[in-house]
């Protein structure tokens, strides 16, 4: 399979130069000035970008248990309409994600799907309780890249500091949200005037940051691999930058959302903005996108969390938190960051596909030859409306429904495999 | 009812907050609630304003006198009232508020009057249905009739409230009634300081121009109107504060407090009261209280926001 003419974008080389690129045995084979061989099947890139496939390392799946707002299929599906050609899933299910069966079931359905790669994400903790840890060794036989109780944050450090060396042991790395449950309470907003003029109940200044403090100093301490989910505020960032000078060995993601959002968006109690952490004011959300570039923070995760329409559409403080965002998360990013702003492209494909997948330590966000050929092929000229409607996943509901974006995924191999060819699945 | 020549015809269909009201619409309601004060005092105290149409109590909370006090401004315009008392326990496990309102809405109802304790959900419903709401209370966000009742009160007893210190003291973080009293007074040009423990006053309310003081006694002096907030005793058990007692001792209205305020101060409280808590029975039932003068003004201004919503027009 040759891949012609395209402008090839290789974060992991630096690589930005239009050539054409070989695929044989499901690896990127050679690029360069090539020519197609007899019978080999050919797929024009002209005046598109071909990239590593984008890998998000945290998305919620809803599958066993919540099939009504997503499958492991449909989130799947979903991935692959927007140029991703692996996700983690998080194991938030019920029955969670925390045992070697439970990690088989959801690598079956992924490999059933046949649409992006399934990475499981074991948890922490068995029930995702922060009590006992999990058969981490289990799970990591049966194909979990990572652990994590993704939305709740172990409370009780001394467990969560058992969990980092356990899962240290299998060589995985402990995804964690940073968030203090007690400061959080039931807070629903960021604190400040917003929140106390709509008598919304605010999560606690320092919420976030006293948690990410403990957690920096558990990384230092074990220099074990940590990565921090979901930062919001600029004390975050600053906490972070401050660790990596010093050489600890944390990575950090921001979601689309607090990229692109602040509080301002809830000012008529609209819910599609309500998030976990929530929105912030503009000061944090210009911080995080000053990070994007300048590296502190190393990648963008749409945490796709599907969530039904009657789950949503209600009054703000019943709410469920979230939003989906694999088919919207480049085309936004690229849109407001890349066109409207200062984020270099070849930075945005980084912070979407080679940082995750060092991260996970899982196969692709290269090019090099030799790598799986997981490709992403994008329009970048392309214009479109986000019209939840036609969205793979099986959620609607988006904070970006109507805008109008740039960028596209045209084609998408995994493994070398077309399975998204001209903006449709390959069947 | 006539409007002066000088201003714009009301047009608000619903009566969400008193944040998004002109001090004009304020004053052309209170033009209106006047004329209305004076129903009350006929023999029969009906005029047909409204006649015809249907309003609801939706009340998602228990609630006495703010009902009470909607259903007789809406019988005393001649509409149809209907009270329909909504799940109060479990709000988010039952039928919808959405799915609640558009089966009263099918019955052929004009206006709802909407008590609920989720913040925002006034301007939830209105966005969503085509009849008027009323805002009743949607927890601690607004309640705006009592604070259009509360300024309205004042003002008779006082002509102007501009350049005059206002101080609500309790806990302003967990009340509507704060919420809506200080922007009423602001909007007329009053001072506003909240008085109350650092745990129950938001201090981001500075940014508005709002003085906050944690000193009941240091603001004594200085003020002219004095709004006493119903302590909620649950926020005790939240930890929010120590003791009944200590927040007596330090936030309390009492008669040795009273002595020490200007003579022509006046004391509100938008009711219930916790005697002997946040007020004294003395200050409660003395001649600077104007507690019952809120409740029978309050009854008027509902059937100026009930009559103004409604178009105005029978």
């Amino acid at each position: 399979m040759l891949i012609q003419g395209g402008r090839i974008l290789d974060p992991a080389s630096g690589r930005d130069e239009v050539a054409d690129l070989r695929i044989e045995a499901g690896c990127v084979a050679e690029i360069g000035a090539l020519t197609p061989r007899d019978g080999e099947s050919v797929v024009s890139a002209t005046g598109l970008i071909v990239t590593p496939g984008l890998i998000d390392l945290c998305v919620h799946l809803r599958e066993p248990g919540f099939e009504a707002v997503e499958t492991i299929r449909t989130g799947a599906e979903a991935a692959l309409a927007g140029g991703f050609t692996a996700i983690a899933a998080m194991p938030d299910t019920d029955p969670p994600v925390d045992t070697e069966a439970t990690v088989a079931f959801c690598r079956l359905k992924g490999e059933e799907a046949g649409a992006a790669r399934v990475h499981p994400v074991g948890a922490l903790t068995q029930g995702r309780r922060g009590e006992q840890l999990s058969e981490m060794g289990g799970m990591a036989r049966a194909g979990a890249v990572a652990f994590s109780d993704e939305d709740l944050a172990v409370a009780r450090s001394e467990v969560f500091l058992r969990a980092l060396r356990y899962a240290g042991m299998h060589g995985r790395p402990v995804l964690t949200r940073c968030e203090d449950p007690g400061l959080r309470g039931s807070g629903v907003v960021s604190g400040g005037l917003i929140a106390d003029l709509l008598a919304l109940p605010a999560v606690a200044p320092g919420t976030e940051e006293i948690m990410l403090g403990r957690n920096l100093y558990f990384a230092r301490q074990l220099g074990a691999p940590l990565h921090l989910l979901h930062l919001s505020t600029a004390e975050s960032i600053r906490q972070v930058r401050a660790a990596k000078q010093d050489g600890v060995s944390i990575t950090c993601s921001v979601t689309p959302h607090h990229l692109l959002f602040t509080e301002e968006s809830i000012r008529s109690y609209e819910s599609v903005y309500k998030y976990r952490p929530p929105l912030r004011p503009e000061a944090d959300r210009e911080a995080l996108v000053a990070a994007l570039i300048d590296g502190t923070i190393d990648a963008v995760s749409s945490d796709h969390s599907p969530v039904g329409e009657e789950e949503k559409n209600v009054e703000f403080i019943f709410a469920t938190p979230g939003t989906g965002g694999l088919e919207t998360t480049f085309a936004v990013l690229h849109t407001r960051l890349v066109e409207q702003g200062d984020l270099p492209l070849l930075r945005l494909i980084e912070l979407l596909s080679t940082a995750p997948a060092q991260i996970l330590g899982v196969p692709g966000g290269s090019l090099e030859v030799g790598a799986p050929a997981d490709i992403s092929c994008f329009d970048l000229q392309r214009e479109w409306r986000v019209e939840p409607r036609y969205f793979r996943s099986r959620s609607h509901v988006t904070p970006f429904a109507q805008w109008e974006v740039r960028g596209r995924a045209c084609h998408v191999w995994v493994g070398g495999d077309l399975r998204w060819h001209d903006y449709k699945a390959v069947r | 009812m006539n409007v002066a020549a000088n201003e714009e015809p009301w047009s608000r269909r619903h009566l969400l907050d008193i944040q998004s009201l002109s001090r004009g619409e304020i004053e052309q309601l209170f033009t209106t609630a006047r004329s209305f004060r004076e129903v009350s005092t006929r023999s029969v105290k009906k005029v047909p304003a409204l006649r015809g149409r249907v309003v609801v109590n939706l009340f998602h909370e228990p609630s006495t006198r703010t009902r009470i006090s909607f259903t007789l401004a809406a019988q005393r315009l001649s509409a149809d009232v209907v009270d329909f008392a909504g799940d109060t326990s479990s709000v988010k496990k039952g039928e919808s508020l959405l799915d609640t309102a558009q089966n009263i809405i099918a019955m052929g109802v004009d206006t709802i009057v909407l008590r609920h304790p989720a913040a925002g959900a006034a301007q939830y419903l209105a966005e969503r249905v085509g009849v008027t709401v009323v805002n009743a209370g949607d927890g601690a966000h607004a309640h705006p009739t009592q604070g259009l009742l509360d300024l309205f009160t004042v003002l008779d007893h006082c002509q102007s409230v501009d350049g005059k210190r206002v101080a609500i003291v309790g806990d302003v973080a967990h009340s509507r009634v704060a919420r809506s009293d200080m922007w009423a007074f602001l909007r007329f040009g009053a001072k506003v300081t909240l008085v109350g423990p650092p745990t129950l006053v938001p201090q981001s309310f500075r940014e508005l121009g709002v003085e906050i003081c944690h000193s009941l006694d240091e603001v004594l002096p200085d003020v002219d109107v004095l709004v006493l907030l119903r302590i909620q005793k649950e926020r005790q058990g939240q930890g929010l504060f120590p003791s009944l007692e200590e927040y007596a001792r330090l936030f309390g209205m009492n008669e040795d407090r009273l002595n020490r305020m200007k003579e022509r101060a006046v004391v509100l409280h938008p009711g219930p009261m916790n005697r002997g808590i946040e007020v004294t029975p003395e200050v409660a039932d003395g001649e600077r209280s104007l507690i019952l003068d809120q409740v029978t003004n309050g009854l008027a201004v509902r059937m100026a926001a009930l009559y103004l919503t409604a178009g105005g027009a029978a």
